[in-house]
């Protein structure tokens, strides 16, 4: 494109009314072109004033929660993508088309201020915790009934003075998950990366608070590799554990060993 | 907070190193920067999303692709190329079009996944005088460029329809297209510019203008 037919669609070109070709070549003589371009300036410097001249309209309020739970979730993509760089996984397909249209499903979850902060760091987590290996191995519906999942936890761990605990045990991000208590003693526990279980076995939660013994809270719904819990556990704060086993069957009141993943109850984030 | 509407006039500089600020803090990935920044201009962004695409559902779809935008690229925010409000603002025109172009199975698109591309805007040359103006000094100086230059630079800027379909759509020739879009860019930039001159002959003025704006940071 010459320095003419340039200037020639400054106008068009300003306010956005040219093919994609035929813009991204004004781009392009705009960045190589060592001349002037008055014209762009002068042209241009109206646009933004169109832009403000509009009929102002407050956007509806869930909108900011939309958005800032998508940015969490793509904060959570990069945390993720890094975590994958470091962990040297192997190479696997990725599904980008599907996993966004995955993203904006998820999208509809309402937070209130600043729950999402605490989604984020939450999001975090769950990318530390390798439930993007799930996505990589291609089992989205596992990958999504998780999240599902920790979504039905943090709605417990935003509440004011909940405390929530990050759990692990098992290798290579295997039975890991998250719990959340709130201050009624409501909790729910997500864990993923479970081996199916066999017969009447259940897996069971304990809540062990300093040295007293185990308590008994509640046998996993168990699906698809991916367990979760929603109980009343009483009023236990910070610091009391929360352990899993496998059991033979429902009502134990001592725990098998071993313990196949635990986490430490702390404050939430705000 | 509604930047545009709480006061008459609007004090640019300031808001552009607190904008700046906002967005290194983005780029950083503090989430709380975005949310400042959706804060600063929701108001802006939905209300040119709404015109654009006459659609509540799409625009808030529009809003939510700028500032996911926005969040991703701010690193790639080149100062010295207009303020962070006319970058955002431009994103989100420019989604905005591409949504109403989507609409239209004929045209053709650009790749959807593609990052937004930088300012559609070069540097802002009399940002002293636009921060002076109002809406309403605006939307007077759009009224009275002649209507067929209006109706141009409408069906281009809000209607998202490219040079070529405002041909063939109103069936008038390219060349005249362009011609009348660069006439009544430039009759706005007149009007405008005699609007903030206190020495401004009152009979150049349009007709409903009641006179010059006071200067910037006037009433501040």
């Amino acid at each position: 494109m010459t320095h003419e037919e340039a200037l020639e669609l400054a106008a068009p070109f300003v306010l956005g009314a040219l093919g994609p070709d035929e813009e991204q070549a004004v781009r392009e003589h705009l960045a190589t072109c060592d001349l002037p371009h008055p014209e762009f300036e002068e042209l241009g410097s109206l646009v933004p004033l169109l832009a403000e001249s509009v009929r102002q309209v407050d956007p509806p309020a869930h909108l900011r929660d939309r958005i800032m739970a998508a940015a969490a979730r793509d904060l959570e993509a990069r945390t993720a993508g890094r975590a994958e760089a470091v962990g040297a996984q192997p190479e696997a397909p990725t599904a980008p088309g599907v996993e966004r249209e995955a993203a904006r499903r998820r999208q509809r979850f309402i937070f209130a201020r600043p729950a999402w902060a605490l989604a984020a760091a939450a999001a975090i987590v769950i990318a530390a915790l390798g439930v993007w290996n799930i996505r990589l191995q291609g089992d989205l519906a596992v990958a999504q009934a998780y999240r599902d999942r920790v979504d039905q936890v943090l709605a417990i761990a935003r509440q004011p003075g909940s405390t929530v605990a990050i759990l692990s045990g098992g290798q290579g991000g295997q039975n890991t998950g998250l719990a959340a208590v709130a201050t009624d003693g409501t909790a729910a526990i997500v864990l993923r990366g479970l081996p199916p279980t066999t017969g009447s076995q259940v897996y069971e939660a304990w809540v062990i608070v300093g040295s007293n013994a185990p308590v008994p809270v509640g046998a996993l719904a168990y699906s698809d590799g991916v367990g979760y819990l929603a109980t009343n556990v009483g009023q236990v704060g910070a610091g009391a554990t929360v352990a899993f086993t496998k059991e033979p069957g429902p009502g134990a009141t001592q725990p098998t060993p071993p313990i196949l993943s635990s986490g430490v109850l702390s404050s939430a984030p705000s | 907070m509604d930047p545009a509407g709480s006061s008459r006039f609007r004090s640019a500089a300031p808001a552009d190193d607190a904008d700046q600020a906002t967005l290194a803090r983005i780029a950083g990935g503090q989430l709380d920067a975005l949310e400042e920044l959706y804060e600063r201009y929701r108001t802006m962004a939905y209300s040119i999303a709404l015109r654009i695409t006459a659609d509540a559902a799409l625009a808030e779809d529009v809003v939510q692709d700028a500032f996911l935008g926005a969040w991703r690229n701010a690193a790639r925010y080149a100062k010295g190329r207009g303020s962070v409000k006319t970058w955002l603002l431009s994103i989100v025109h420019h989604r905005a079009v591409d949504a109403v172009r989507r609409r239209r199975p004929t045209t053709e698109l650009p790749d959807r996944e593609a990052v937004p591309p930088p300012p559609l805007t070069l540097p802002d040359v009399w940002p002293e005088v636009s921060a002076a103006l109002d809406r309403d000094t605006v939307q007077g100086a759009l009224r009275a460029i002649p209507a067929v230059q209006r109706e141009a630079i409408e069906l281009a800027y809000f209607g998202g329809l490219t040079q070529q379909e405002i041909a063939a759509r109103t069936g008038i020739p390219l060349g005249t297209v362009k011609s009348r879009m660069r006439l009544g860019l430039l009759a706005m930039r007149r009007n405008l510019l005699g609007e903030t001159t206190v020495e401004v002959d009152a009979s150049s003025l349009p007709d409903g203008a009641s006179g010059p704006a006071p200067r910037p940071g006037a009433d501040a």
